[in-house]
């Protein structure tokens, strides 16, 4: 009996170690995260996509914490403009394929503004007969590669595509270079 | 006789038992998840998930009180924080794909519970109260999740991540104060003393390191015990020999 308990002892204190060792491991493990907990629940509501209604027509000055003041349509997503367009007087360079990719900014009746000047906003016809909004006289895109409001993916494309400040001015500062800019002496 | 030549082999025996453990637990070992690779700890991971799960709820927040505000301020706050968590939402999704983090797809079901509770605001003015405060509560979570992270990181690109989110953040509990409708008494009270480095941090020792130190500990001492019984059952089978020494029952 005493032999057999000395025998047993070691390796079962080695087994409870080792028990409890892995059990606490396992459960402190960073494993990848699970989106089960939100599970079957659905979006209330989705966010308004259709940026080509006529009545959604609207500029609204909005401010990006990085970026500074910026403009964005009426579903918050950034409008663009083009350096190969003219301002004075407004002429829009970008048509056909570049046109799929750069969305114009329809002029369509009234333009709700937000923050703008309204003496900076006006309207250019465009090469196939239709309406353009400009400000300050620059012909006004959407980005097709923008998927989220606020985002700005087109911003420095072929060195060309800008977002605009409320003024009309192209905004070439970045996330990286606002950052760099803010935390240095 | 008989026991003399057991005892050697009781104690490979036991050798083998503990090496059967060691291999168990080394197959037990939780897999190595794909972040690791790329030097990402649990809190980098936690940081990413956290801005995406408040960006999925307080995106529509936000859009709904762009129209649905009553106060021009709750208006314009609710689009400043549409856009800058639209440019957030993107950076987090960027960076978690390089780092191989999953994130969630949907909010969680408490933030399921806000928006609901703000689509189904009486009025513009309880509208107002909702969001601001809501949001502002919120934010405050994913403060201090930023922070702890931006502090302790070890990932030059989850440091980067903190800094922009940490400025977005504490902008948005600005602006969401700056309606006028926070309650700052209902927002949970600062809990410093607490959260204050608990004993071994300054060794960087956590409650599992010190829990798994002291188990290894154990493990060692059994591995001995049996070693000390080998020798012993050694010299005891000597004392055969050496009529002085008795048998001692340890």
């Amino acid at each position: 009996m005493n032999r057999l308990f000395r025998t047993a002892a070691p390796p079962a204190v080695c087994l409870a170690a080792f028990t409890v060792l892995t059990a606490c491991q396992s459960g402190t493990a960073p494993g990848g995260y699970s989106s089960s907990a939100a599970g079957s629940t659905t979006m209330p509501m989705e966010m308004p996509a259709d940026q080509t209604d006529p009545a959604k027509a609207a500029l609204r000055a909005a401010r990006a914490f990085d970026l500074g003041p910026v403009v964005v349509d009426g579903s918050g997503f950034a409008v663009y403009r083009y350096d190969r367009d003219s301002a004075k007087p407004s002429r829009s360079r970008c048509t056909d394929d570049c046109a799929q990719k750069w969305l114009p900014v329809r002029a369509s009746g009234d333009v709700k503004l937000t923050g703008i000047d309204r003496d900076l906003v006006g309207s250019v016809t465009r090469p196939d007969g239709t309406d353009q909004v400009t400000l300050a006289g620059w012909p006004l895109y959407r980005f097709t590669g923008d998927e989220m409001p606020g985002q700005t993916a087109g911003q420095g494309a072929d060195r060309a595509w800008f977002p605009l400040s409320p003024d009309g001015r192209k905004i070439e500062t970045t996330t990286d270079t606002w950052r760099t800019d803010a935390f240095r002496i | 006789m008989r026991s003399g030549s057991d005892l050697p082999r009781r104690f490979v025996r036991g050798i083998r038992v503990v090496l059967v453990l060691l291999a168990a637990v080394a197959v037990l070992q939780p897999q190595t998840p794909a972040s690791a690779q790329t030097g990402v700890d649990a809190g980098d991971q936690l940081l990413l998930v956290k801005v995406r799960q408040a960006g999925l709820w307080e995106m529509p927040a936000g859009t709904w009180a762009e129209t649905r505000g009553a106060s021009p301020k709750v208006r314009e706050v609710g689009a400043a924080i549409m856009v800058d968590h639209g440019r957030l939402d993107v950076m987090t999704r960027q960076l978690a794909a390089k780092l191989h983090v999953a994130l969630p797809a949907e909010p969680s079901a408490e933030q399921m519970g806000w928006l609901n509770e703000l689509q189904n605001a009486p009025t513009p003015q309880d509208f107002d109260r909702i969001f601001a405060n809501r949001l502002r509560a919120a934010h405050g979570q994913v403060f201090s999740v930023i922070a702890q992270v931006r502090a302790g990181t070890r990932n030059p690109e989850i440091r980067a991540y903190a800094t922009v989110a940490n400025q977005a953040v504490l902008r948005h509990m600005t602006l969401l104060e700056s309606t006028g409708f926070v309650d700052f008494s209902a927002l949970p009270q600062a809990n410093v003393a607490s959260s204050a480095a608990p004993a071994g941090a300054a060794l960087d020792l956590r409650t599992g390191d010190v829990l798994t130190g002291a188990l290894l500990i154990l493990l060692v001492g059994g591995a001995t015990l049996l070693g000390v019984r080998y020798v012993k059952s050694g010299r005891l089978r000597g004392g055969r020999l050496r009529p002085n020494s008795g048998e001692t029952h340890g």
